[in-house]
């Protein structure tokens, strides 16, 4: 069987793995806005990280929510 | 008839992916990422989401969500478009839940009533994933 990888937004996704410790330590329970590049933009909402990222230019970003304080740490059952 | 799976995907730790919604009602689109849960009958996201897809219609329906941890979850359904990996081929429409607070907990989830309109394999030994269509 052939597959194609699917490349796009995987640098985005490896960022955000890589550097989800930072940012449940520096913005637990904000919103951000991650570019191929990183981080683009932080908010209370996701409105407010689109804006800043817009604001530097940046309009591809993957939006995505900081766990919370209280949901770090501990296993998940979804 | 053997299942068709094009796109491969990878993950380090918990088997997410980036995918596009939209909202039927209006125009802006907006990529987020969300668990690939076999567990879940229904898919659900975080309703801040819901805000920046501009939606012009309300929620079609409402219903609650129940989980391991005993707990209901209030949901208001709405008519959402979805591409996985934002590849238009894996696209879908279909009325989706959103809630409150979805992202800071357990995260946006792509639940059965997505995965069924698709192929879908996992070797999470590999930390390697596979979706098609036929």
């Amino acid at each position: 069987m052939t597959f194609t990888r699917a490349t796009k937004h995987e640098k985005k996704m490896r960022w955000l793995d890589d550097n989800e410790a930072m940012l449940e330590a520096k913005y637990p329970g904000m919103w951000v806005a991650i570019s191929d590049e990183g981080l683009a933009g932080v908010g209370a909402t996701s409105q407010e990280a689109i804006a800043q990222a817009k604001a530097k230019g940046t309009t591809d970003v993957l939006v995505a929510g900081v766990k919370a304080v209280e949901y770090q740490g501990i296993y998940l059952i979804r | 008839m053997p299942p068709k799976l094009d796109a491969e995907f990878t993950y380090q730790t918990n088997p997410r992916i980036p995918l596009r919604l939209a909202a039927r009602s209006g125009q802006a689109s907006v990529l987020v990422y969300a668990f690939i849960d076999t567990g879940a009958d229904r898919s659900l996201f975080d309703l801040r989401i819901l805000y920046d897809l501009n939606a012009t219609e309300g929620p079609i329906d409402r219903g609650s969500f129940g989980g391991a941890g005993g707990g209901r979850l209030d949901v208001d359904f709405y008519d959402v478009e979805l591409s996985l990996l934002d590849r238009r081929e894996l696209g879908v429409s279909l009325p989706i839940a959103f809630a409150v607070g979805v992202e800071r907990s357990v995260g946006n989830l792509i639940g059965l009533d997505v995965l069924e309109h698709f192929d879908f394999a996992l070797s999470h030994r590999d930390r390697l994933g596979y979706l098609g269509r036929r």
